[in-house]
């Protein structure tokens, strides 16, 4: 075979371009940490990546979901609390007051603290996150219950409104509770109570058991306010879950494998460098340096 | 017996024979590096050899040689490399331009990333998602609107730079036509020149290395056939038209498209140019193939959005009790490109619809419906009214019972349902079913059923003024009841990232393919190139070889010369001096 002087300088020319692009190539994955810096670097890899991206983005947003049900559960806990403890004075009232041997100021006296407890259930009704009313459906711009005169109530003021909150991907759990089906029982009883007190009657054993069903409400419903409460927790716990595991797929796509990258720019700068040497070494010598 | 002068002139023909070759090898020395330089050879022959006259038998014993002569100066060139090297050049330049070109489109989206399209679509839906938890913050309705204005903007930014790669491309293929013509012309040129020196009987052979350089370069453009005529000139034909034939050379015109401002190369006639390979096709290919393509589905995800979601919208109520109005504006022919909020709702977030029912501050219902639609795999296509999100079923019981319906913000028609037992049953496109048993619900009682995939509720009460149950599905499939449709986004089915990263796995795939295929055909050319050289390459080691043997030879030429004069010095100036002082 012929070979010619352009011939080795063409070769080495070549390889010292290929050489280059190489160590580019491997460059740029050390320096960005990624290497997937282009969809043509692994099409297949980055559609995968894409889709990640998004599931992480939606993850994400489940857990603001999340928070922002948890808060106005945990301000529902509350309110059903403190309404469960009215309710439990008022059955020591109702019971006082069935006693036969009271006078009618003592009645007075007990009508006017069962005035307050209504008066204080309303307000607890009425509790807000923000400004938002939680016991009003989807009428948070209204109270459920106004206070209309001294111990006394209004109708219902919200809707049946059921608020939802994603929490998954095809999971969505109710997160509001209507007012008037955890408040009306116990606020009628409270009325009725009053009504029997101010009536000059002792307390009618029927009203003692309205008082009481309209606790065993309120306690049903705060367990299942509870048991939502649980289910919010099991949900952030998942996604949470979630969330890493798919950030730990992301990045074995995306990211470089530092060690095996920084070994083969290692490499590749020694082969650069000898292709180098070897050029230098082949292009000195010629047969006119022998010629005299 | 011959002449004593007849050896001159043998030394004489060998002198300039060694100069000749001298000449050319330092020829070949001067253009060693010279792109194209095909290295040239003198071919020896014996001068034709002298026979004495005589009458019967010759004179002298012979044929006596009379010396070198030089036949011919040819240059040393294989022609079926030089077609191979034509051909794959052309290989080479489409896929060069194709791996140029698809690079550019590659760099409008620099994907996986958290901040090109893919990452604000999924901010978009996830902006839909805070707002149906927080139905009344005007910060999530004005946080939509600006995710929104993000989208559009991102949209019309990478539709606008895909329409400026094309724009790019008719530039660069007016640029070619030209430079397509002015080697067309040259090559002509060059023809002529040639022609003039081969019917002489002489090789032009710098110019025609000249010509086949030219025809490389053309080739890379455009791909060439060529046929090499008896007088020498070069024929050239261009997906089989004549592009050069003799000194005559066709030029090709820009034909520009009225509506588009596209420019395609035609032959003058107006008929087209049939280009298999080459740069030119490469870029043809990329802008009226690819470029649309990719332009066609960016306007597909634009529009499934933006009409999936007006859609949905247009079935909400706003912050003033009023049905949701557009949230994007397009125009048809160019969607991703012209891309818009509705200056309206921009204008004012309180335009932006997130409850399905009037006097609900807290629904946020459509917006979370709105929200679903980002993993939204298929909806039934739907005409408005007589599809139902989801494929939802109704069947109701055999016995009659007086209820009261309202579906969505329609209220207060009543349905008669048949007696005791007889129920109401929900199914939803996931399976999950409600059934009511109307029965059970006391005189005046309410019952709710809230189907948050679906955004229909139901209210039953006991009224008056019935219809039957079956009443109840004709009306909830036909116009005027609040059904909520969303049409199919995208066929087949997928949602609207596996949408997009599909359109981004099209882009990688074939700019990387355009890599690889450049690569190769660079690996090719190289090879190519080598064996060229082999052939026609100018070896220094060679000619300085050749050199050393021309020199010596003529000084050996030298050497004859010089005795054959001492000869006819002795004989001119040593004889016959016989007798004189």
């Amino acid at each position: 075979m012929r070979v010619t002087e352009s011939m080795i300088y063409d070769t080495t020319n070549s390889s010292l371009s290929a050489n280059l692009a190489a160590l580019q190539a491997i460059t740029e994955k050390v320096s960005s940490s990624k290497q997937l810096n282009r969809p043509s670097d692994d099409p297949a890899d980055v559609r995968s990546a894409i889709g990640l991206h998004d599931t992480l983005a939606q993850l994400n947003q489940y857990l603001r979901n999340i928070d922002s049900a948890s808060s106005k559960i945990s301000a529902q806990d509350t309110a059903l609390a403190s309404a469960g403890d009215l309710l439990q004075r008022a059955n020591e009232l109702a019971i006082e007051g069935a006693n036969g041997t009271l006078d009618a100021s003592q009645r007075q006296a007990i009508a006017a603290e069962v005035s307050q407890l209504i008066e204080s259930m309303a307000q607890d009704a009425s509790a807000r996150v923000g400004d938002e009313y939680i016991f009003s459906g989807f009428r948070v711009d209204r109270a459920p219950y106004q206070v209309t005169g001294p111990g006394q109530v209004g109708t219902y003021q919200g809707d049946h409104g059921i608020v939802v909150a994603r929490v998954g991907p095809a999971s969505t759990m109710q997160v509001n509770m209507a007012g008037d089906a955890v408040f009306q029982p116990a606020i009628d009883a409270l009325t009725q109570l009053q009504a029997d007190l101010t009536g000059g009657q002792p307390v009618q054993q029927s009203t003692i058991g309205q008082v009481q069903t309209a606790l065993t409400t309120l306690t049903q419903a705060r367990a299942a306010e509870g048991a939502r409460a649980n289910r919010l927790d099991a949900a952030k716990t998942s996604q949470e879950a979630l969330t890493t595991s798919n950030q730990a797929l992301l990045s074995q796509l995306e990211d470089t494998d530092m060690p095996s990258a920084i070994t083969e720019l290692t490499r590749r700068q020694t082969t650069y460098q000898a292709t180098l040497a070897v050029t230098a070494k082949v292009m000195q010598t010629n047969l006119l340096d022998y010629l005299r | 017996m011959s002449s004593p002068f007849y050896g001159l002139d043998i030394g004489a023909s060998a002198l300039r024979a060694a100069q000749q070759m001298l000449d050319t090898a330092a020829h070949n020395v001067a253009n060693a590096n010279t792109p194209g330089y095909s290295r040239q050879v003198v071919s020896l022959v014996e001068a034709p050899p002298y026979t004495f006259p005589a009458f019967n038998r010759s004179g002298l014993p012979g044929q006596i040689g009379s010396g070198v002569s030089v036949a011919a100066i040819t240059r040393v060139r294989d022609n079926f490399l030089d077609l191979q090297v034509q051909a794959q050049t052309a290989l080479k330049g489409e896929w060069d331009t194709r791996q140029q070109e698809l690079a550019k489109v590659e760099a409008i989206f620099p994907e996986p990333s958290d901040s090109a399209l893919g990452s604000v679509i999924s901010k978009y839906w996830s902006a839909w998602q805070d707002l149906a938890s927080n139905p009344t913050s005007t910060a999530a309705r004005t946080a939509l609107t600006e995710q929104a204005a993000s989208l559009a903007m991102e949209m019309n930014r990478d539709s606008t730079q895909l329409g400026m790669i094309a724009a790019g491309i008719d530039g660069q293929v007016s640029q070619r036509i030209g430079t397509v013509n002015d080697l067309a012309k040259q090559i002509a040129s060059l023809n002529g020149q040639i022609q003039r020196v081969t019917i002489t009987g002489d090789h032009a052979n710098d110019l025609q290395d000249q010509r086949e350089q030219l025809l490389e370069k053309l080739s890379a453009i455009v791909p060439a056939t060529t046929m090499t005529q008896a007088d020498g000139t070069l024929s050239v034909l261009v997906g089989g038209t004549d592009l050069v034939n003799g000194v005559y050379a066709r030029q090709l015109v820009a034909a520009t498209d009225p509506t588009t401002g596209h420019v395609t190369p035609t032959w003058a006639d107006g008929s087209a140019v049939a280009l298999p390979t080459g740069q030119m096709k490469a870029l043809l290919e990329v802008r009226d193939g690819d470029l649309v393509s990719y332009r066609s589905q960016l306007d597909a995800l634009a529009k499934g959005i933006a009409d999936s979601t007006n859609a949905l919208h247009g079935r909400g109520i706003d912050a003033y009790g009023n049905s949701g109005q557009p949230i994007f504006t397009y125009h048809a022919g160019n969607v991703a490109g012209t891309l818009d909020v509705n200056p309206a709702v921009a204008a004012d977030p309180r335009l932006v619809a997130a409850a399905a029912l009037s006097n609900a501050p807290g629904d946020g219902s459509v917006a979370g419906l709105i929200a679903d639609l980002g993993n939204a795999r298929s909806y039934a296509a739907g005409v408005a009214g007589t599809d139902i999100v989801g494929g939802m079923d109704i069947t109701t019981g055999s016995t009659a019972h007086l209820a009261t319906i309202s579906v969505g913000g329609a209220v207060g028609q009543t349905y008669t349902f048949a007696g005791a037992g007889a129920g109401l049953t929900l199914t939803g496109a996931d399976g999950s079913s409600q059934t009511i048993n109307v029965a059970d619900i006391a005189a005046g009682g309410t019952e709710t059923l809230n189907f948050d995939q679906l955004g229909i509720k139901l209210t039953v009460n006991a009224g008056a003024a019935p219809k039957t149950g079956a009443d109840l599905v004709t009306d909830l499939t036909t116009a005027g009841h609040n059904t909520i449709v969303a049409a199919s986004l995208y066929s087949p089915s997928q949602t609207t990232t596996d949408f997009y990263a599909g359109l981004i796995g099209k882009i990688g795939t074939a700019s990387a393919q355009a890599a690889e295929m450049s690569k190769n055909q660079q690996l090719v050319v190289d090879q190519l190139t080598t064996r060229v050289q082999e052939v026609s390459g100018v070896s220094l080691d060679e000619e300085a070889t050749d050199m050393v043997r021309f020199q010596h030879a003529y000084q050996a030429a030298a050497r004859v010369i010089t005795t054959m004069d001492e000869m006819l010095n002795t004989l001119i100036n040593g004889t016959g001096l016989v007798g004189r002082g």
